[in-house]
Order: C-alpha cells, then sequence, then structure tokens
C-alpha cells in the first residue's frame, strides 16, 4: 500500500528510515499516544529538523530512536533502520555499542547533562574509552584534540575542568565534543541552543554545521525556534499531536506551506520589517488545533490517514 | 512630550559572599550609569543578554530592590526618596509580568484569591464587588470566570499567564513591567499573549517596559528599543531606526545573531566570543574583546552614551564612521 510514503519517496541513500513508528505512555488513568505512524527519513549528510510546540511528540521520536524511552512509554510499533538493522530489533546489548557511538545525541541543558563531580576531560574520554577501547592517555589526548576542535580555548588546561567552571556556551561545546568523540554516523540534537544567549547560539549553530559538514554527518535537529530551523535544516518535518503533518523541503515548508498547521506556526512568529504592530493571525484559545481547523485535516478516531505526496518530497496529512 | 517613567544616573551593585579565596567582599556592578525614558502609551523595549543587568531594571523601578544612587521619577516623583510606606500608593500605578509562569503564581491560591489580592491589599472595595471585579479580569484576559475557584496546577503555562496579567491589570495600573513574559511560551501561545499585550495596551493607554532577549518579539511590540551590555546602555533608539540601521556593534552581532525564519536570508557575521564577567569587566569599551571594529583608542577609553542622531544614543567610539548592517529591508 505504501507506495508514496516518505519513507520510500526519496532517492539518496538514507543514514536512517523510520516507519511507522507508534511510541504510547500507558498511564494510570490514560492511554497517550506520544508519537502516531510517524514516517521518517534522514538522507545521508543532510539536518532534518522536526518542529512543534511542547509535548508534540518530537523528542520522543528521539528518544525512539535511541530506545530510550522512559516508563510508562513504550515503543508500540514501527521500524527504524539504521546501517541495515532494524534498531528496535537489536538485542540491548548490541544497542549500546550504536548509543553514543554511531548515533549522538546532544540535550538541551547543558548544566544538567554533564556529571558536575567528573572534569571535562574525564567524561569525553569515558567515551572513547569505552565504544573505542583507547587507553587512558590515547583518549586523554583524542580528548584534548576533540576539546580543540570545537572551538574551547587552551584544550590543554581547560581538561581538567568542572562543567560549573565553564559558561552556559562552554558547556555546550562539550557536549558536542562528546557526541562527535566516536565519529557517528548520525547526531540527534534535541534543542542544542535553546537555553543558550543568541551570539552564542549562532556560535554553537555554525559549530554543528561545520563539524557536519567534516565529518558527513547526517543531523536531526529537534526545535521549536523556526529561525533556527530556516537557517539550518535541508527537511522540515512539522509535528503535531504526535503526528507529522507536513513534511517538505526547508523552502517549500516555509514558502509554500500546505498544513494549515503549518500555516499558522508560520504566521504566528513576528517578522522583523513587516507587520509591526499588527495582529499575530493565531487562533484564539489554547483549544487543540483539531477543533478549528478544516475537517478534511482533522483526525479520524477510527483510521488513520497516511501522509499525502502532493509534490516533490512534499507531505500532508489529510483525512480526505 | 514628558516622559511618565524616567530614570537617571542609576546604579545598581551586589555585594557577593565572601568565599575561601578572597577574604574581601566582592562588588559586583549589576546596573551602571542607566537613564532610560518611557513615555506614557508606548513600550520600551530592554534587550540584552543574561547578566547584562536588565532584569536587576525591572526589579529597581518596583522597588523589589533599593538603588545605590540615581533617580527613578514616575510622573516627576522621585521614589527612591520615599519610605515604604509612602511608596504604597505610588506601587498601584505599576505592576510587574513574569517570565516563568509556574513559579509566579501561589500554588496553593485559587486563582480568583490571586487576582483578588492586590483589591484586598491596596484596600479598595467590598467583597462582592470584588468577586465581580474578578470575574471581570478573567473575562479580559480570556479565561471563563468560572475558573477562578480553580489551582494554578490545573492551568497550561499559556494561561496561567493570562492570569498573571490579569494580576497585573487589577489596580489599573500605567506601567507594566514585563520580565521576559513570552520566553518560556510556545509560538502559538507566545502569538496570542502578544496579542493580549497589544490590545490591553490600547484600552488601558498602558506604558510596558518590555524586557526580553528575543528581537523578533521586541521589534513586533516596542516603540523604542535600549540594548545593555555589562550594566550598560551602549544604545538607545526607536525601534525602526534600530532595525534598519543599528549604530553600535553590539547591536549589529545580536542583529546578525538573530535567526530568521526565512531560508532564502543567509548570515554573513557570526558573533566572536562570550559575554566576560560583570566582576572583571574589561578597560575601555567593555565590548570591544568581541568587537570587529576595536581600535587601540577602544581599549583605552570607554565611550560615553552620545547623541548620534536625533533620538538614537550611542555609546562607541567609531559609531559616526561606521557603517553596521541592519535586517530590516
Amino acid at each position: 500500500m505504501k507506495t508514496n510514503t516518505p519513507a520510500t519517496a526519496t532517492a539518496a541513500p538514507a543514514a536512517l528510515s523510520i516507519q511507522g513508528l507508534n511510541t504510547y505512555f500507558f498511564t494510570a488513568k490514560q492511554l497517550v499516544k506520544a508519537v502516531r505512524d510517524v514516517d521518517l527519513i534522514i538522507p545521508s549528510g543532510k539536518t532534518v529538523a522536526m518542529v512543534g510546540e511542547s509535548g508534540c511528540g518530537k523528542s520522543m521520536t528521539a528518544l525512539s530512536i535511541l530506545r530510550l524511552v522512559p516508563p510508562p512509554g513504550r515503543i508500540v510499533s514501527g521500524q527504524i533502520n539504521f546501517a541495515g538493522e532494524d534498531l528496535l530489533q537489536l538485542p540491548s546489548t548490541e544497542m549500546h555499542r550504536i548509543r553514543g557511538n554511531r548515533i549522538a545525541m546532544i540535550f538541551q541543558d547543558p548544566m544538567t547533562a554533564l556529571n558536575p563531580v567528573f572534569t571535562i576531560g574525564n567524561q569525553i574520554g569515558e567515551t572513547l574509552r569505552h565504544h573505542k577501547g583507547l587507553s587512558k592517555a590515547q583518549a586523554l589526548e583524542h580528548s584534548i584534540e576533540l576539546l580543540h576542535q570545537v572551538g574551547i580555548p587552551n584544550a590543554q588546561q581547560r581538561y581538567r575542568d568542572y562543567p560549573h567552571q565553564l559558561s552556559g556556551g562552554m558547556r555546550q561545546r562539550v557536549m558536542i565534543a562528546i557526541a562527535l568523540s566516536c565519529d557517528p554516523s548520525l547526531l540527534i540534537a534535541d534543542e542544542p541552543t535553546t537555553a543558550l544567549d543568541v551570539t552564542i547560539q549562532a556560535q554553537i549553530m555554525a559549530l554543528l554545521n561545520k563539524q557536519q559538514q567534516q565529518r558527513q554527518m547526517s543531523t536531526l535537529l529537534i526545535s521549536h525556534d523556526l529561525g533556527v530551523v530556516a537557517q539550518n535544516a535541508d527537511i522540515v518535518a512539522i509535528m503535531y499531536d504526535g503526528l507529522i503533518v507536513e513534511q517538505a523541503e526547508v523552502q517549500t515548508i516555509f514558502s509554500n506551506p500546505q498544513h494549515p498547521y503549518t500555516q499558522e506556526l508560520l504566521n504566528c512568529i513576528p517578522k522583523i520589517g513587516r507587520d509591526r504592530h499588527k495582529r499575530l493571525e493565531v487562533r484564539q484559545q489554547q483549544d487543540s488545533f483539531w477543533l478549528s481547523c478544516p475537517a478534511e485535516f482533522a483526525p479520524q478516531e477510527s483510521q488513520m490517514a497516511p501522509l499525502q505526496h502532493i509534490a516533490a518530497n512534499h507531505f500532508v496529512r489529510r483525512w480526505s | 512630550m514628558a516622559a511618565f517613567l524616567e530614570i537617571k544616573h542609576l546604579h545598581k551593585s551586589f555585594k557577593l559572599s565572601s568565599n575561601i579565596r578572597s577574604l574581601k567582599r566582592q562588588l559586583l556592578p549589576a546596573v551602571i550609569d542607566v537613564n532610560l525614558r518611557l513615555t506614557k502609551g508606548t513600550t520600551l523595549g530592554l534587550v540584552g543578554e543574561s547578566g547584562c543587568g536588565k532584569s536587576t531594571i525591572g526589579k529597581l523601578i518596583m522597588g523589589l530592590l533599593r538603588p545605590d544612587s540615581g533617580q527613578i521619577l514616575l510622573e516627576g516623583c522621585d521614589m527612591c526618596q520615599l519610605s515604604q510606606k509612602q511608596l504604597r500608593p505610588l506601587r498601584r500605578k505599576m505592576q510587574m509580568i513574569f517570565q516563568d509562569p509556574y513559579s509566579s503564581l501561589n500554588p496553593r491560591m485559587k486563582i480568583g484569591d490571586t487576582i483578588a489580592e492586590p483589591f484586598k491589599i491596596h484596600g479598595s472595595t467590598s467583597t462582592l464587588s470584588i468577586k465581580q471585579q474578578v470575574s471581570a479580569l478573567l473575562r479580559r484576559v480570556g479565561l471563563h470566570e468560572e475558573l477562578a475557584s480553580r489551582l494554578p496546577h490545573e492551568f497550561s503555562g499559556g494561561q496561567r499567564q493570562r492570569i498573571g496579567i490579569a494580576r497585573a491589570l487589577a489596580l489599573t495600573p500605567d506601567l507594566i513591567i514585563a520580565d521576559e513574559p513570552v520566553s518560556a511560551l510556545d509560538l502559538s501561545i507566545q502569538a496570542q499573549i502578544i496579542n493580549l499585550l497589544q490590545d490591553l495596551q490600547q484600552e488601558f493607554q498602558l506604558s510596558y517596559l518590555f524586557i526580553s532577549h528575543d528581537l523578533s518579539v521586541v521589534e513586533h511590540l516596542c516603540d523604542d528599543i535600549a540594548v545593555m551590555y555589562l550594566g550598560r546602555i551602549v544604545e538607545q533608539t526607536p525601534v525602526d531606526d534600530f532595525y534598519r540601521r543599528p549604530r553600535h556593534p553590539y547591536s549589529e552581532a545580536l542583529l546578525q545573531a538573530l535567526p530568521i525564519a526565512d531560508p532564502l536570508i543567509h548570515k554573513r557575521i557570526i558573533p566572536k566570543g562570550e559575554v566576560p564577567s560583570a566582576l572583571n569587566p574589561p578597560a575601555g569599551c567593555p565590548f570591544h574583546p568581541r568587537c570587529p571594529y576595536a581600535q587601540p583608542l577602544c581599549q583605552q577609553q570607554r565611550p560615553e552614551l552620545q547623541e548620534t542622531a536625533p533620538g538614537h544614543l550611542v555609546a562607541c567610539h567609531r559609531s559616526e564612521e561606521l557603517s553596521l548592517s541592519g535586517v530590516a529591508k
């Protein structure tokens, strides 16, 4: 049946492809469908951005890839193909070998993602010793080299620092060094610059882009900031309520959005040089978007609509 | 036009607790010689990176902190000279909206009581009319009046921010200090709150001091903008001028770093370096270590804030000769 899903339409070799992923949370009160029927391809060397508001399922999609969904969440069905294997079928020991090694992740908050009682050199070296089997001395040498690559001045001295001695931007650089340490082929960056000031954000995104090009890495960028996405992504998937509602190349999403939710997201951000003091176009209250959108886009409980292929590499989810 | 709020030569430093390394108590200058003017019914945006002192200014105006020196004039009356008791009637005229809608509401108070509290503190009106006024406020910010008996945890972030706005509006203030009021919200909710703030401004002739780090929101909402760096104002100007032609290299850096939601516009310059520690600020111009246009003079002498064009204040030695790039078309 799936002739023209995003998982089959793109010709470029895929670093990762997700098909029919469903991740549900089985809470005592109710069943929460955090990720519903997600199909996504991350082409080799490209950046795919997942965009949506809090609770839309974008982070849970990322955690599903690494099989780190916290309980009571569970991956219910789907396939995640990476380097010829279905990650969801692998035994957990095999998964250990992939996590942090061939697929690495950067988190939003560099304050909490680093261990406060170990030096940063130690934390980078830990990954290298575990995955690459380097000796302590080799790991140290390599850590200093990595710190240098991510733009930390005086790496020779700084590797002995503890996280609290570094600024937020420097901590995020250390996180990137840890993520890059094993030369991953896929990097998952979950809101990597949300906690940072705007000048530091620009520096961190430039660093990520440079490293991606040098290493031929693919990136899954998770963000709610349409500016960051417009400037850094190749392909954009818009998520709402666990569903990918629209997916297209970055220019298409910004110039020709087809789903009413994408249109609302683009309309409701203030744009410099236009519309000053004009009201932003947005629905009145924080009710579910489905209540106010045209009927053809609102999900029906009985069945799941597939993403429809409406133009080259442009997909929209519609119920009729 | 007479200034509604005027700040003159405001200084504030914080004493840091002594630590093992230095027995001397260090002074952290948070606000240094700040002058600001806010005209009635307009919005002044105060922007800068974290730690630049913008929130401290908000707290100083509210009287939550006492300045070391300087004047804060509200309709010509210097609030720094008044005792707490004398300050009380003036407090009704200004209210604050906070960034985090989760920590700024008392979790044990019904939201109706939270909104009614200003009426009780300022000793106005009977219980019945308080109830009516709370209902009216809730309706005005777009919430159903029946929600008054609920607790904060039953609301979403956007709804809580509406409750915070209703509380701020309770005593019909003239000035609202909004400290990052939309930073913690999702895009669609952010847009709803921005619209609400604009509607309320028109309806009640409110003046806003809008503290934010988001330059797109500031451009949308504000009439004037003041940029802070390490406790000082480095540029102050009408908003249109600022985005078209900034005159301070730090303003240019902020604008260049701003990610634009248009994949066809690509950024040229990436700002370098990080904000230095306020405990040990650089000599000369505080921005010179990060400034691509710095000259020897900038390392030695700190430029004063000067009017380079009508209404356009800049603290930069080279503002006349530099032609910096803005973002607006």
